[in-house]
């Protein structure tokens, strides 16, 4: 032995306390019993991946969508920009034939925009066009006076795209705060689809419209 | 099985704990190197060729771990703790051990692993310089180079072997 090795041990000193707990452990880690099986972590093992397949495969994304959530529940554009861009890239989003709308009843043309127009209203055991007028207020952010059912008479001469007629009336089937959405061509007022003449044509004719968009 | 455990624990554990502590500088952390070279060298013994002395194999797996362990986050982060407790902590280390090994011992964990490993290898471990350079990977003048200057930081303690790198 030479002498530094001496003089490295003798700084080391004694080690056989070190010595006696490495035995004491290793048999302790060598003697530990083999995991019991369970059949709780076997169930549960199988279980979870089964679980996972019935979500995916029963849960419909669609339906939690910001947009059928109503008043209060803040609206996430992202939810119709994805599913707007998955439809364009299979070239599922509509394109308008105008001829098509040409032959339809009501059919108006405004400012070089078609519509299909709104449908004739009366109230229930009259054939009169008996009707619920109430004016919008002054400030277009004030609280809202009508609700939805309400029929109404435009007042205001308004920039919209949409079309103005005088002395013309309205139902309204949603009002600021409510989630519309246009998705395949159904109507949808915070989630509720509303009932359409034009889309029941369509359903019989087998038409069927691809895409939409949401307002609020 | 348990008499042979034991025989192999008695005959290997000091001379193993001793070359892990040498590396880490640790006593708890060389037990829990030395630990886990027993345990995995009697799980997996069978895949345990004959090639080389158990010694040897024994060796070589405490320095392996040893030297995982100093490549380790949790290493660093001990380092770092005794760097901002030094003084403390030193002052009571001088007062327990006797002066000149602790000089020693401070010497020595002062050089970097790099010098120290070729020097605990040849004189703790008695390896060649050849055999050394094998197992570290390295020309057999670059372990003699950092022999010498392993050497030279620790002259102090090195007094009566001058020469034994070349002879050895």
């Amino acid at each position: 032995m030479s002498d530094f090795k001496r003089k490295l041990d003798q700084m080391m000193g004694d080690t056989s306390k070190q010595e006696r707990r490495i035995k004491q452990r290793v048999h302790e880690r060598l003697q530990k019993p083999a995991r019991k099986f369970s059949w709780q972590v076997l169930f549960v093992s199988a279980a979870i991946p089964l679980v996972a397949l019935f979500l995916i495969l029963t849960i419909d994304p669609t339906n939690y969508l910001s947009s059928d959530k109503g008043p209060g529940i803040p609206y996430d554009p992202l939810d119709d920009l994805a599913q707007i861009s998955a439809l364009q890239k299979k070239q599922q989003l509509s394109a308008v034939d105008y001829e098509e709308f040409a032959t339809l009843p009501h059919f108006e043309e405004v400012d070089g925009l078609y519509y299909v127009d709104k449908e004739t209203f009366s109230l229930q055991g009259s054939s009169e066009a008996m009707h619920t007028v109430i004016e919008r207020k002054v400030n277009l952010f004030d609280e809202v006076v009508y609700e939805a059912g309400d029929i109404v008479r435009t007042m205001t001469n308004t920039t919209s795209h949409l079309p103005t007629y005088m002395d013309v009336y309205y139902k309204v089937i949603a009002v600021p705060g409510d989630r519309v959405v246009l998705k395949n061509g159904k109507l949808e007022i915070n989630g509720k689809p509303l009932p359409s003449d034009i889309m029941d044509r369509y359903e019989k004719q087998g038409i069927t419209i691809v895409g939409g968009t949401t307002s609020y | 099985m348990s008499s042979t455990i034991d025989q192999i624990i008695d005959e290997h554990s000091r001379y193993l704990v001793r070359i892990a502590y040498l590396y880490v500088k640790n006593w708890s952390t060389a037990e829990d190197i030395v630990q886990e070279v027993f345990v995995t060298y009697f799980q997996k013994s069978d895949q345990f060729r004959n090639e080389a002395s158990l010694k040897t194999y024994l060796t070589k797996m405490t320095a392996n771990r040893a030297k995982d362990y100093l490549r380790s986050w949790k290493h660093k982060k001990d380092v770092l703790f005794d760097t901002i407790f030094a003084s403390t902590r030193g002052a009571e280390e001088v007062v327990l051990e006797q002066e000149r090994l602790a000089s020693l011992e401070k010497n020595l964990f002062q050089l970097p692993l790099k010098y120290r490993e070729p020097l605990l290898l040849f004189y703790y471990d008695e390896q060649s310089i050849a055999e050394i350079a094998n197992y570290l990977q390295l020309n057999e003048n670059t372990v003699k180079t950092r022999l010498r200057r392993a050497k030279q930081q620790l002259k102090e303690f090195f007094e009566e072997e001058d020469g034994e790198v070349e002879s050895h």
